[in-house]
Formats: C-alpha cells, sequence, structure tokens
C-alpha cells in the first residue's frame, strides 16, 4: 500500500470543503496514482491522460461541496468522476474505435510495455494480488471498476453470458477481499 | 428482511463494481441508510476495490501536480473574471434596445389611449349613478330616522297605562267599518284607521270629537294609507269621537248622514 494516511477521510474532505491546497496535496500524493491507472485503462495510455487526470482534479475540486460521505467513500466518488471524464472524453475523441481494442488488454501490458517509468511503487503487492486473482476475475473487476463497463458490455467482451458477469463478479470481488485481508 | 442474507447475495459487490440496476442501486442505498450492517458491507467492499486500485496505481509524470494545481487555481479565478466581463456586455444590450423600447412604449400609450378615455366617461358616469343613488338613499334614511323618532314617541304614549283605547265601531249601513283613537292624558290623539273602506279621490275622512255635545273637529284622515297611526289635533276634553266622510279638504261642520264610525270617550 502507498497510501500515506497523514488525514482521516473526514478532516480530508473538510479541507476540501475549505479548498484548502494541504487537501490538494494530500489527495493528488495519495490518489493520483490509483486515478490515472483508471484514466490510462480507460484511454488506452495515450497522452491526453495528463490532460484527463488534470480534468478530473478540477471537477473533483469544483463539485466537493457535494460528496456525501454516506452514499460512498471519497475514493469511490473520486473514481467514479475520473471514471466519468475519462469515458467522456473517449466518446468526443475521433479515435474511439482504436481505443476499443485496447481496452480488450486484460492485464493492460501495453501499459506495463509502453510505460514502464509510470509503473506501481509497490509492485510486490501487487503481484501477490494479481497472482492470487484468476485472470477471469480480474477481467471483470477491471472492466466494470476501472473502465465503467456495463453488464451487457461486459458480457460482449468476454463472450459470457449476462446471468454469469454477476455471478462472476460477485465471486472476484470476495476473492479479492480475501487476498486483501490476508496480505 | 433478512439482512445477512441480503449482505451475501452478492448485491453489494455488484453495486460497488457499478453493475447493479437502477432500482437494485436505489434500494441498497436506501438499505444502507437503515442498517449500519449493510452500509459497513458496502463499505468494506468499497475499501477492497480501493486498495485493488491502489495496487495498480501508476504515478503521472512528475510536473503533472504543479501543473494541476495552477490549472485549478485559474478555475476558480476564471469565474469572477467572466463575470465582470460579461456584465457590462449584457447591459449594453439593454442598451441597444432601449429605442426600441421606447417606441414601442409611445405606441402602446396611443393605442391605448382612447380606450382609457372611453373607460373613464365609462366610470364617470357610473360614479354619478352612484352618487345620485346614495343621495337618494341618505334622504330616505332621513325619513326613516324621522319616523323612527315619531313612532317612538308615539309609543311611548301609547304604552302608557293612562292613554285611552277608544273603539269607533261602525255605525247602521257601515258595520264592516272600524277605527281606534289613542287619548292621552295630555289630550293627544292618534287614529288607527286600517279599518276604513277607502274613498274616492274627492272624498276624506275627517275625524271630530263631541265636547259638550258640540263637534269639534280633531283633523282630516290622510289619504295615502301608509300611515298606520296617524296624530290628530289635541282635544283635551270629548265625550265622543266620530269619523264622517266630507268632501276633499274637510267640512266645518260634520256631515251626520255621513259618519261611518263612532265610539264613546269614557272618562
Amino acid at each position: 500500500m502507498q497510501k500515506k494516511t497523514k488525514y482521516s477521510e473526514t478532516e480530508l474532505v473538510a479541507l476540501l470543503k475549505v479548498k484548502d491546497q494541504r487537501a490538494y496535496n494530500h489527495l493528488y500524493e495519495n490518489y493520483s496514482g490509483a486515478l490515472y491507472n483508471v484514466i490510462v485503462k480507460v484511454l488506452g495510455n495515450r497522452e491526453e491522460a495528463v490532460d484527463v487526470l488534470q480534468e478530473s482534479f478540477i471537477k473533483i475540486w469544483k463539485n466537493i461541496a457535494h460528496y456525501d460521505n454516506n452514499k460512498g467513500r471519497l475514493f469511490t466518488w473520486m473514481l467514479q468522476i475520473t471514471r466519468n471524464t475519462a469515458i467522456d472524453f473517449m466518446r468526443s475523441g475521433p479515435t474511439q474505435k482504436e481505443k476499443k481494442t485496447n481496452r480488450l488488454e486484460p492485464n493492460s501490458s501495453i501499459i506495463e510495455q509502453k510505460n514502464i517509468t509510470f509503473m506501481p511503487t509497490d509492485h510486490l503487492g501487487l503481484s501477490k494480488v494479481v497472482d492470487g486473482l484468476r485472470t477471469e476475475d480480474k477481467q471483470i473487476v477491471d472492466l466494470a471498476y476501472f473502465q465503467g463497463f456495463t453488464q451487457h458490455e461486459i458480457a460482449e467482451e468476454l463472450s459470457i453470458p449476462l446471468g454469469t458477469v454477476k455471478t462472476r463478479a460477485r465471486k472476484a470481488l470476495i476473492q479479492l477481499k480475501n487476498i486483501l485481508k490476508t496480505n | 428482511m433478512n439482512l445477512e442474507e441480503y449482505i451475501s447475495s452478492g448485491i453489494i459487490e455488484t453495486y460497488v463494481l457499478g453493475l447493479a440496476g437502477e432500482e437494485e442501486a436505489r434500494e441498497l442505498e436506501q438499505l444502507c441508510l437503515q442498517y449500519p450492517e449493510v452500509q459497513a458491507a458496502v463499505r468494506e467492499a468499497e475499501i477492497a476495490l480501493e486498495d485493488y486500485a491502489q495496487l495498480h496505481a501508476i504515478t503521472p509524470p512528475d510536473d503533472v501536480k504543479e501543473k494541476i494545481w495552477s490549472a485549478i487555481e485559474d478555475s476558480q479565478h476564471e469565474v469572477k473574471p467572466v463575470l465582470k466581463e460579461k456584465a457590462p456586455e449584457a447591459s449594453k444590450g439593454i442598451y441597444r434596445l432601449y429605442p426600441f423600447i421606447s417606441k414601442a412604449a409611445v405606441l402602446l400609450i396611443i393605442i391605448g389611449l382612447p380606450y382609457h378615455f372611453y373607460k373613464i366617461s365609462q366610470y364617470q358616469s357610473e360614479i354619478e349613478t352612484l352618487q345620485r343613488e346614495k343621495n337618494e338613499i341618505m334622504a330616505q334614511n332621513q325619513i326613516y330616522n324621522a319616523q323612527i323618532k315619531e313612532v317612538n314617541q308615539e309609543l311611548n304614549i301609547l304604552s302608557d297605562p293612562s292613554t285611552r283605547n277608544i273603539l269607533l265601531a261602525g255605525v247602521a249601513g257601515h258595520e264592516e267599518n272600524n277605527a281606534t283613537v289613542y287619548w292621552s292624558d295630555s289630550g293627544e290623539v292618534f287614529l288607527k284607521s286600517s279599518g276604513l273602506t277607502p274613498l274616492p279621490q274627492d272624498k276624506q275622512y275627517q275625524l271630530w270629537a263631541i265636547v259638550d255635545g258640540k263637534p269639534v273637529s280633531a283633523g282630516l284622515l290622510e289619504k295615502d294609507g301608509t300611515i298606520y297611526l296617524q296624530k290628530m289635533a289635541t282635544i283635551e276634553r270629548a265625550e265622543m269621537f266620530a269619523i264622517t266622510i266630507e268632501k276633499h279638504g274637510g267640512s266645518e261642520q260634520p256631515t251626520l248622514d255621513q259618519m261611518v264610525v263612532a265610539g264613546k270617550a269614557l272618562s
């Protein structure tokens, strides 16, 4: 885990709501990597990924007043904003088709090849988890969580029945929880 | 609802992965508010995914942190200048419209004037009518007030125990007629004449008091028939009262064969 917890989520949200730069620093240091990954997953490691990250942070910053911690964790909310920004970017862009093939890569091998300098620092933790997860479980989580695919899109993408998507998604998440617990 | 069953049904996993249907999601959000257990399960799943996402973190290029911060600051500063610049432009637009607005206003006034004059004259005649009606009502009111005052005085007299009621019964040939004289101690005479047959235009009833065997006129009866009780001449002393039919305007002496009613004044 690379989380440097200086503030509790409540404190952080409070700082964010008064638009304190310390809050931004904290947010960036703790979450930019995870959010950047989501953008890269959706965009397929395009150079615009940085622009989308910037746009996402601006949206997060501007909309922090609307964040309601009863509805979910701050990260979940930020990830939704980031993912939607990235998906919107893809839909408005002219290179949609090219993108589709990139999204199919289950292990994001492209990122690992081309973007070696941006690799996660906590490589050991990742490989443990990734090793623990079956590829098909990982695919589901990645498509749904990182790339915002719907059930239908996943069923189509992986050529599996609709009902299987749910069952597998559930198994994958339970698996994931267990691995993270034992870590 | 069995919470444990619900929590382990897979709905929470589906939800946090963003795969739940709208209805399922709404239901789950509702349950989160009601049951801390459900919310805890959702949080746990969220944390698992968050950790998973952190494991995949890719550090963005070095300069991005500063770049985004200055973009955030710019985006915050942008808001105010944009408003300041736009405000004068908007008002310029309105200034440009002033000639049109004033022309339209003049046109409206010109079109509207005849209508206004018409309306004003209509209102004036209405006001005149109302004024007239008011005057009439006021006059009527004065009459009523005077009458009420009068009637009150009469009522005082009539209700005085010392006031005598004298029934004037119809004489032979006029049996269907009658009248009543109310005669106070101080000699005031009131006559109720509703029991008398109406007369032709040229005739009039006249009341007589017989004082020491001689008839004394106590006045002519009003012919309009609306007066319930008529005040007659004051008679201090009398043995009898009688009413005769006389020519219009009355007579000095009663036409005795024209006597209609008569009654003894008992003292």
